[in-house]
């Protein structure tokens, strides 16, 4: 589904990937981890678009695509979808508003008939359902004013209702409370499909208590260094990245 | 509007052709004209050859180009009282009703309709309250403002019609009047109108001020309101005239205690604009909201000075003026809030944002705050910033195509000024306007 090789990508002349390989195949869930500021959050940007990264080598093919020939919103029309780290609040635009527009931008895309209101609203509040959220968030703006953990909720429910193939959770565990947390990853567990790959950023073997993960990944410097099974997660959280300076130069990656 | 005049002259004489053209107007307008109303023509002339035409030099129209004016076609008034016309494409479901049509200044009683009136409101033409010989009228219409400028000479020495609507003590009407001013129909040229909106105690009203046109017009527009005691006026004006259309208007309004005024200046098209108001708050809780929205490309400009008189204690008003500015076009916001010595515990909240879409286009923001009583709250904000590239990213990550993204964004900023307005049909008609000019300048840029 998703086949990173050799990527490389700067921003503003600092090299930031150097060289990262990630294979994900359709039915599994990776997690990929790592140190701070090593890189986790560009990769994710550089996938789903964003333009003020620059990428200068390696390619990056999904669903047989050549994906960075593609504009932020055809990937997203191609079924990537990025939960942001740090979501956007978009003041003056109602979350039902933006969500009925995208929902009906990728169905465009895809040929199919645009949802009417009165559909759209039966499928949004299921959809909110699974990620326990209130509708009085339809009508307040994009995640504007919303807590830390009512805009990670808003992130998956967006993912629920646009349907991708490929998701990217980019720490959507952090800010969570405990309960907020399960409902979240149970959220995400109903969409685990043998269609669906999902990508799991995060720093915390708690998370992958709940969606546990076919393959773990250590992300280092721009590179993925070291990869497992669901083991290497908590054997991460037991000894932290101390190691990594021993064997930098360390198992390549790929799943 | 005070009577202390000025004599003032503007940095540029006026034209010969244009004494000479105002002479020949002002004649034919006088032989249908009572005494008073001769004398009152007469008097604008002479102010308009005494103060001639403002240049750059002059302050108030640093920013304003009456130039293509002054040196343009647009001098003599269009006279075509009978040009044929359709008006199927004006007429939307949201100004249905109550409806008065000015083609290049002359009204129109085939086109208008005067059906739907509450009891209580009175929609007549200037000339009917004129050859009624109403004595209030003499007064108003004798009232120059403050900064009086030659515009406002011109148009009471040359104006052949205009709206008067009058809503009498107590009176209400649901769905808005229109006045809809159509221009250079019968060919290139100005129309002069003078409108005048009179309500009284506790009455409630609202009403659509809109100008369309076709070719190089030059439309001068000055609007009188008189809010009285307890009464609510919300005014909306639509400027949305041909893209080489000259657009100068005025509009005075005096409040009574307790009454609310609403008014929203929508301008989208045009290529030049100047609007200018003057609101004087002549009593104790008076509310005013003076908003505006504009959307501008290519060279087209906008001029907007308001000013606000606070004179009595205990009044508040807001004004939000938002520009979204595409192209080489330029944006103006001038706002001076005068608060009377008297006027304590006003409460005046001024706001002037712009969005720059492009990055020629250029946006000045002057606030001018006079204050002179010391228990007040007045706060001025002005914002000028481009569209949020990652708010743009995120709707883009969403699926959302750049265009249509862009649009969201715009609509966003623009959206605060058209929640203001209540009639839920009005509002969903502007939104679609500022749509479907967002979309012909893309197309064209
Ligand atoms: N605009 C920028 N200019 C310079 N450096 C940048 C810029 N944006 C990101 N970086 C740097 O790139 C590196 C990788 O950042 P990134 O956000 O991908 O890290 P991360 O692995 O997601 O970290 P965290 O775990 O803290 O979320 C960091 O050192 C960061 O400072
Ligand atoms: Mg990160």
């Amino acid at each position: 589904m998703l086949e990173v090789k050799g990527l490389m990508a700067e921003v503003e002349g600092n090299a930031i990937l150097r060289g990262l390989d990630l294979t994900v195949n359709a039915g599994e869930v990776h997690a990929i981890m790592g140190p701070n500021g090593s890189g986790k959050s560009t990769l994710a940007h550089v996938l789903a678009g964003r333009e003020d990264y620059e990428v200068t080598g390696g390619s990056v093919r999904f669903e047989g695509r050549d994906l960075l020939e593609l504009e932020a919103d055809e990937r997203a029309c191609e079924g990537l979808f990025l939960a942001f780290q740090y979501p956007v609040a978009v003041p003056g635009i109602s979350n039902a508003y933006f969500l009925r527009t995208a929902l009906n931008a990728v169905r465009k895309y895809r040929g199919e008939a645009e949802v009417d209101a009165v559909d759209f609203l039966a499928l949004v509040r299921e959809r909110m359902k699974l990620v326990g959220m209130d509708e009085k968030f339809l009508h307040r703006a994009v995640n504007d004013g919303f807590s830390g953990g009512e805009k990670k909720r808003n992130e998956i429910l967006q993912m629920a209702v646009l349907d991708p193939k490929l998701c990217i959770l980019d720490e959507t565990d952090s800010g969570l409370d405990i309960d907020a947390l399960r409902t979240v990853a149970d959220g995400v567990n109903q969409l685990r499909s043998s269609e669906r790959g999902i990508v799991v950023v995060t720093h915390y073997q708690r998370l992958l208590d709940y969606i546990v993960p076919d393959h773990v990944h250590v992300l280092s410097e721009g590179r993925i260094v070291r990869s497992g099974g669901k083991e290497l997660a908590q054997q991460l959280e037991q000894e932290g990245y101390a190691w990594l300076e021993t064997s930098a130069s360390g198992a390549g990656g790929g799943a | 509007m005070a009577n202390a005049r000025t004599t003032r002259r503007f940095g540029a004489p006026a034209p010969d052709e244009w004494v000479e053209s105002t002479r020949r107007t002002v004649e034919r307008r006088l032989a249908v004209s009572p005494p008073w109303l001769a004398s009152l023509r007469e008097g604008g002339r002479d102010r308009f050859e005494l103060l001639g035409f403002p240049t750059r030099r002059d302050e108030e129209w640093r920013y304003s180009s009456v130039k293509s004016i002054v040196e343009g076609p647009c001098r003599e008034p269009i006279e075509a009282a009978d040009a044929g016309v359709d008006i199927s494409g004006y007429r939307v479901p949201a100004l249905d009703g109550v409806r008065l049509v000015f083609v290049d200044g002359l009204y129109r009683e085939d086109l208008s309709d005067r059906e739907a009136l509450a009891p209580g409101i009175t929609v007549e033409t200037m000339t009917e309250a004129i050859a009624r010989g109403e004595a209030a009228l003499e007064r108003s219409l004798a009232q120059a403002p403050e900064g009086e400028h030659p515009f406002h000479s011109l148009n009471t020495a040359c104006f052949a019609d205009g709206a008067r609507i009058h809503a009498a003590a107590g009176a209400r009407q649901e769905r808005p009047i229109h006045i809809l001013c159509l221009g250079g129909v019968g060919g290139t040229g100005a129309s002069h109108v003078r409108h005048q909106i009179e309500v009284e105690t506790g009455a409630s009203i609202s009403v659509v001020e809109e100008y369309r046109s076709e070719g190089t017009t030059f439309t001068n527009a000055v609007t009188q309101v008189h809010v009285a005691t307890g009464g609510s006026l919300v005014r909306v004006k639509i400027a949305q005239e041909d893209l080489s259309a000259h657009h100068i208007s005025f509009l005075a309004v005096r409040q009574e205690a307790e009454s609310h005024f609403h008014d929203t200046f929508f301008a989208v098209g045009g290529g030049t604009t100047r609007n200018e108001i003057e609101a004087l708050l002549d009593g104790e809780e008076v509310e005013c909201t003076i908003n505006g929205l504009y959307h501008l490309d290519g060279d087209r400009q906008v001029d907007n000075h308001t000013l606000l008189r606070h004179a009595h204690p205990n009044c508040r008003s807001w004004e939000m003026y938002r520009g979204v500015l595409d192209g080489r076009s330029r944006g103006v916001f001038t706002g001076k809030i005068h608060v009377y010595e008297d006027a304590q515990k006003t409460d005046a909240k001024q706001n002037s944002n712009s969005l720059l879409l492009s990055a020629e286009a250029e946006a000045d923001t002057r606030p001018r705050l006079e204050i002179h009583a010391d228990d007040v709250r007045c706060t001025h904000g002005a914002t000028v910033g481009e569209l949020d590239e990652s708010s743009l990213f995120y709707l883009r990550s969403r699926g959302i195509p750049p265009v249509e993204a862009r649009h969201m964004l715009v609509h966003a900023f623009a959206g605060e000024v058209l929640d203001s307005i209540e009639d839920d049909l009005l509002r969903e008609e502007l939104a679609g306007r500022l749509a479907a000019s967002l979309s012909r300048a893309r197309a064209e840029a």
